[in-house]
């Protein structure tokens, strides 16, 4: 660790201020001369304007949120001067902003967000002059009068012929006419750093931040072979840009793996709530009258805004593009995985995009039934239960996909050919056989999912509970369990039935068995082939409960 | 009634009417400005400005104050000005207020006829607003634009106390002409500042570089052009309701980055109990702008990429946890940074396989004092999974249970991996029978092991403990 790479206050190393700006750090004693305090002006005098990119990236996280890296190159003058950086993503969130390779000191980053809203036109305009113009219905008539706007909170006041008058009360076409946009309002935000003397010269320099409104999700195909003992499995990565901000040739990055990202009262990058309803349109009121807004148009903030919305809203007619069958590329980054389109694509406003990004034509599965029973508690289980189906693998290399598996949902299909001899019906036809939602999953780590529920095969299920004294102060309670399997299917299908235990019982133990049992995950659990007709499990389990 | 009268006639013999002098709107620019930011939503502003009023009782309006001010909290230091009121006007001018407040008054309503467009004018007395307006044209009674047709109403005046926005006013009292700097100041709510660091991670070489930004923001409805700004570090108390209280109280209980506490001394300059940053180049900060200025850079902070998982009970996951990821780093003159950190949020990045930085998560820390050690939890490992099975339970001896307890950690990277498995509730009277691998006592209910995992592989750790009642 050199001195040079310690701790520094970068404006603080901006020693070499020219003298006049330095004395104006005392505008008492010099109040006189520097009227309107010049020095932040001097410093601002240049403006430089970057408004292309020369290449972006772009990185959807499953947040919605993104990562933009822009290269930009600017020819930047020696003095001290103001880099706006014109054209990044409305959805920006400033504080994540970082400009890379400037190669000069940055005094400040500034993110300007006063927009220019029809509300906020009016808000600067107080007691300013504006032209007010009225229509005559009946002769078409257009008077232009000279107005002084007095008060633009959600109604307008005007000053205008020795009176004052509110606007859009009166139920005559009105509108006011602006002659110029105030200072410092603009129509999209604005980023703009202010940087120190340097060297004249051409950059090519960097801005990356993190922007809201992307996001995307791993969606999973599966096609299950007649046996269902093997599947063909595809994940197709569906990406989409919810914003107004449309991106051409960018290099395109989706990161699997879940983020810690923290809420924005936080000071986190997570989107903050929508405002509520109430907060973003205040009911219009004219001399305590209900504001009729089909008499006139709307030129308030109320309108405008709606507008807004309307045209970033979701429910808009958006294209889907479905991208060929190239893979796209799997990297690690960290403890997560980066899937990189190996080529330059366009990601328009509202658009969902899809690409595969995983395919593996033969996986190894189990498909069997199962069912769980759960505890030894009193209540009492009887009845005719229905399985479910579950398909169930083994994420390795030699017998499963052996890719990791980013969290989504999994479609299952299946090939049905119900007619079977007789030759009725259509042949051989897909079906939907059921979808489950699969976690993270690496690699080693088995799945077993739960598609659906059984067809044709039940299970009758006979509970007994017994208490029993053993030692003092001790009881010993016991469930003996009776399952009647009835298989209706036409081939063997494997079952299994699982038991819970509560974990307040101690001492478990398994008293007596018709079937070898396993331990599965702290369960007991049968697993054995139902042939079709009917045949019977039978168990006992017992374990003394902890006072 | 008698009652009443008296009291008027006692408050008329004590204080006279007011006679003010002179209307003066406090506008010119200000000689000096100062802001000192809270990270709390809350600023001092100080205002230094030239006045001139003449003697006597002068009402003195202050425009270009933020529109957040908190008008309690106004003081105004003029040398020669005896303070007699001071006012916020926050009564909004609107037009249902403007009628409200010509109840009783007369008013002009110009009618346009919508065929021809004539106009006609009458004057009326507004009788009511509740509910519709009702008026006295002359001998008739209407309420106004109920036929729907184009009715302008105009006002002869605005109430002196509508506002177009909030303002603040004083009434003082000069005793000869006043011609000086006065300071103006008060407390302001639209203003905040954070702290966020951007931490680019490089693995092989086991370094974080750090960056530091304050982030500054004014949503105050006023911009202030040409400031000295400064910004505080630390919790300045502020009264808030109960909620937020426990919320607060909720982050001291949950916030567990901060792995050791710090002693090392830092050369930045103390307020009392609190950090001042402040920003040596007078600067504008605009309204709805969000301003970043850097106050810390370190390129070679000695780090590391850790996992870990804590599990408060004894039980069987049906699934694997996913372990957290988390990169750790001191801030301390030894491992390279070695300064006090205001609270921020640590935004961390790692390059990927073409060298471009990319985002891999973030978290909060509090004000950390220098030479803290850090663990920032910045997700979950999509490879390192930890699965726990409780495997049996014995009822040992009277009073106590034995817990046959298992964690089954697998690694599915290239490399190999240590995780640390921390198991709450387990207190001091709880005996550890036997462990697969040894740990060690964290906190007076924690227990926690450091778990080898060979790289595409497994390892589970098991251990048996005795709870007693």
């Amino acid at each position: 660790m050199n001195a040079a790479s310690r701790i520094r206050i970068a404006i603080a190393e901006l020693s070499a201020r020219p003298p006049a700006v330095r004395t104006a750090v005392f505008p008492a004693l010099f109040a006189a001369l520097l009227v309107p305090l010049p020095q932040a002006h001097a410093q601002d005098d240049v403006h430089v304007y970057s408004s292309t990119t020369d290449a972006v990236s772009v990185t959807v996280y499953r947040d919605n949120i993104a990562l933009i890296t822009e290269t930009r190159s600017v020819d930047l003058p020696a003095s001290a001067m103001t880099l706006v950086i014109d054209g990044v993503a409305d959805t920006l969130l400033p504080q994540s902003a970082v400009l890379a390779d400037l190669d000069r000191t940055l005094i400040e980053t500034n993110f300007d967000a006063d927009e220019l809203t029809p509300q906020s036109l009016l808000e600067r305009h107080i007691g300013r002059e504006v032209t007010l113009t009225r229509t005559d219905p009946g002769s078409g008539r257009v008077t232009r009068t000279t107005a002084t706007v007095i008060a633009a909170g959600h109604d307008v006041v005007l000053a205008l012929d020795g009176g004052y008058e509110a606007l859009h009360c009166a139920g005559l076409p009105e509108r006011l006419e602006f002659h110029e946009v105030p200072e410092g309002l603009r129509g999209r935000p604005q980023l703009s750093v202010r940087l120190a003397p340097g060297d004249a010269g051409r950059r090519t320099f960097k801005v990356s931040y993190l922007a809201h409104g992307f996001s995307w999700s791993a969606d999973y195909v599966a096609r299950l072979n007649e046996r269902s003992d093997r599947m063909a499995l595809s994940g197709w990565a569906t990406l989409s840009n919810d914003t107004g901000w449309s991106f051409n040739d960018i290099d395109l990055q989706l990161v699997a793996g879940a983020l810690n990202i923290l809420d924005a009262d936080a000071g986190g990058s997570r989107e903050a709530p929508p405002p509520r309803a109430a907060d973003v349109a205040p009911l219009r009121e004219c001399h305590s009258l209900p504001y009729d807004s089909s008499d006139e148009p709307g030129v308030d903030g109320v309108e405008g805004r709606m507008m807004f919305v309307g045209a970033s809203g979701i429910g808009d007619a958006r294209e889907i593009v479905v991208t060929g069958a190239r893979i796209v590329r799997r990297e690690e980054l960290g403890d997560y995985y980066l899937y990189r389109l190996p080529w330059q694509t366009d990601l328009p406003a509202r658009q969902t995009k899809q690409v595969l990004f995983l395919d593996k034509p033969d996986v190894r599965i189990e498909r069997f039934y199962g069912f769980r029973m759960n505890g030894l508690n009193a209540i009492r289980r009887e009845g005719v239960v229905v399985p479910n189906v579950m398909i169930a693998w083994d994420n390795t290399e030699d017998s499963g996909p052996g890719e990791p598996l980013a969290r989504g949902t999994m479609r299952f299909f299946e090939r049905h050919d119900p007619a079977g001899a007789e030759g009725r019906g259509p042949r051989n036809q897909e079906l939907f056989a059921g979808e489950a939602w699969i976690a993270d999953t690496p690699v080693g780590v088995p799945v077993e999912l739960e598609i659906g529920r059984a067809l044709n095969l039940t299970l009758e299920i006979t509970t007994m509970f017994e208490n029993t004294a053993e030692g003092a102060n001790r009881e010993r309670r016991s469930t003996s369990n009776e399952y009647r399997i009835v298989n209706n299917k036409t081939v063997a299908v494997d079952m299994e039935i699982r038991h819970f235990i509560e974990s307040r019982f101690v001492d478990a133990r398994l008293d007596s068995t018709s079937h070898p049992m396993q331990r599965k995950l702290g369960d007991y659990a049968w697993r054995f082939p139902a042939q079709p007709g009917e045949q019977e499990l039978r168990y006992q389990l017992s374990a003394v409960e902890q006072r | 009634m008698r009652v009443v009268r008296s009291i008027v006639a006692v408050g008329l013999l004590a204080a006279p009417p007011l006679a003010v002098l002179a209307d003066t709107v406090a506008d010119s620019a200000d000689t000096r400005l100062s802001l000192t930011i809270y990270n709390t939503n809350l600023a001092l502003v100080e205002h230094v400005r030239p006045l001139t009023v003449p003697a006597g009782v002068n009402r003195i309006e202050f425009a270009g104050v933020s529109a957040e001010i908190m008008a309690q909290t106004v003081t105004l230091d003029a040398p020669e000005l005896t303070i007699l009121e001071q006012n916020f006007d926050y009564d909004l001018l609107t037009p249902a207020k403007l009628m409200e407040k010509a109840v009783g008054h007369e008013i002009s309503i110009v009618r346009t006829n919508p065929a021809t467009g004539e106009e006609t004018r009458e004057r009326a007395e507004v009788l009511s607003t509740v509910g519709g307006v009702v008026l006295r044209i002359g001998e008739r009674i209407e309420v106004l634009r109920e036929d729907g047709l184009p009715a302008r109403v105009i006002f002869e005046e605005v109430p002196p106390n509508l506002r177009a926005r909030p303002t603040l006013s004083v009434l003082a009292e000069a005793a000869q002409t006043v011609d000086a700097d006065v300071t103006l100041a008060y407390l302001s709510r639209g203003f905040g500042w954070s702290a966020d660091y951007v931490a680019v991670l490089d693995e092989p070489a086991g370094v974080v570089s750090m960056q530091g930004w304050i982030t500054l923001n004014n949503t105050s409805g006023t911009s202030f052009e040409n400031a000295h700004a400064q910004l505080v570090a630390g919790d300045v108390n502020v009264v808030q309701n109960e909620a937020q209280w426990w919320q607060r109280y909720g982050n001291v209980r949950s916030g567990n980055v901060r792995r050791s506490a710090g002693v090392e001394a830092s050369q930045r300059q103390q307020l009392v109990d609190y950090y001042v940053y402040p920003i040596d180049q007078v600067t504008t900060i605009a309204n709805n702008q969000t301003k970043q200025v850097s106050f810390l850079t370190a390129d070679r902070v000695s780090a590391d990429r850790g996992y870990e998982q804590t599990f408060s009970v004894l039980q069987t996951y049906p699934e694997p946890v996913a372990a957290e990821t988390r990169v750790r780093f001191a801030n301390s003159e030894a491992g390279g940074l070695g300064d006090q950190l205001p609270a921020g949020v640590v935004r961390v990045y790692a390059r990927d396989a073409r060298g471009q930085p990319q985002f891999i998560g973030e978290d909060r820390i509090g004000h950390t004092s220098a030479g803290s050690e850090l663990a920032l939890k910045i997700g979950d490992a999509f490879d390192v999974t930890v699965h726990p099975v409780l495997v049996a339970t014995r009822g040992a001896t009277r009073g106590s249970t034995e817990f046959d307890m298992t964690y089954r950690v697998r690694n599915a990277r290239t490399e190999p991996v240590t995780v640390t498995i921390r198991q709450d509730n387990l207190w001091r009277f709880n005996e550890m029978r036997a462990e697969s691998i040894p740990g060690r006592r964290t906190h007076a209910y924690g227990y926690a092991w450091d778990v080898p995992v060979p790289a595409n592989g497994e390892t589970t750790l098991s251990f048996t403990v005795r709870q007693s009642w």
